[in-house]
């Protein structure tokens, strides 16, 4: 498998248009990290995850964010990675390509 | 020198700001030092080619004299994502320059065929 882009989104959905934006704009060889405000957007039964259940990209979450709001890994989506800052640089050495929205 | 290719992702809205601008005249700068760039209008970033812009009352210049002059500096092709026009009620008759469109479900591929992305 070829290494795509990683993507990476700041800002929860109903802020700004970033998310849905960018994740109609993935395929299966990219990887989409939700930061900052956009965690929001992979909780579970949330309107905006299936935004997330339709695109292909591997989604990663950063945990930090995801625990500063209260909210449980247990409550986001199955398919989503859990990832540390310090994970979070592993994955921009990985994917040499990065797009932030 | 190593040669890159880059891609400027620009959606985001003109005139609100100087955002729009400055993203295009990054590309020129990368021109300077002989760096292989292009453009891709999605989303109301696709605002920024449409004719007759008159900003001037609101103390912006016109993007559209920018935006011609990338042939010059062999920034190109210019792309624009067909979805984002329709969606916007555009057509490319509606557009300042002629693009190349490209839909939404080939973006990805597209991205993958440059070495560097630059969010606009």
């Amino acid at each position: 498998m070829t290494v795509g882009i990683l993507h990476l989104v700041f800002q929860s959905p109903s802020q700004t248009g970033g998310f849905r934006q960018c994740l109609e704009r993935t395929n299966e060889n990219d990887a989409v990290l939700l930061l900052g405000g956009a965690v929001v957007g992979a909780k579970k039964a949330s309107t905006v995850s299936k935004v997330l259940k339709q695109s292909s990209a591997t989604i990663y979450v950063l945990e930090e964010d995801l625990a500063a709001r209260g909210i449980a890994p247990e409550a986001l989506l199955d398919s989503i990675t859990l990832v540390s800052f310090a994970e979070f640089v592993g994955l921009t050495e990985t994917y040499s390509r990065i797009l932030s929205w | 020198m190593i040669s890159l290719r880059y891609l400027l992702v620009l959606r985001s809205m003109p005139f609100d700001g100087l955002h729009v601008q400055e993203a295009l005249e990054q590309l020129m700068t990368l021109a300077a030092f002989e760096q292989p760039s292009s453009v891709l209008f999605v989303e109301d970033g696709v605002w920024a080619l449409k004719q007759a812009q008159q900003p001037g009352q609101l103390g912006y210049k016109n993007l559209s004299g920018l935006i011609q002059s990338l042939a010059l500096y062999d920034i190109g092709p210019l792309w624009v994502e067909k979805e984002s026009l329709l969606e916007r009620g555009l057509n490319e008759k509606d557009l300042i320059v002629s693009v190349q469109t490209i839909e939404r479900s080939h973006v990805p591929s597209l991205m993958d065929k440059h070495d560097r992305l630059l969010p606009g």
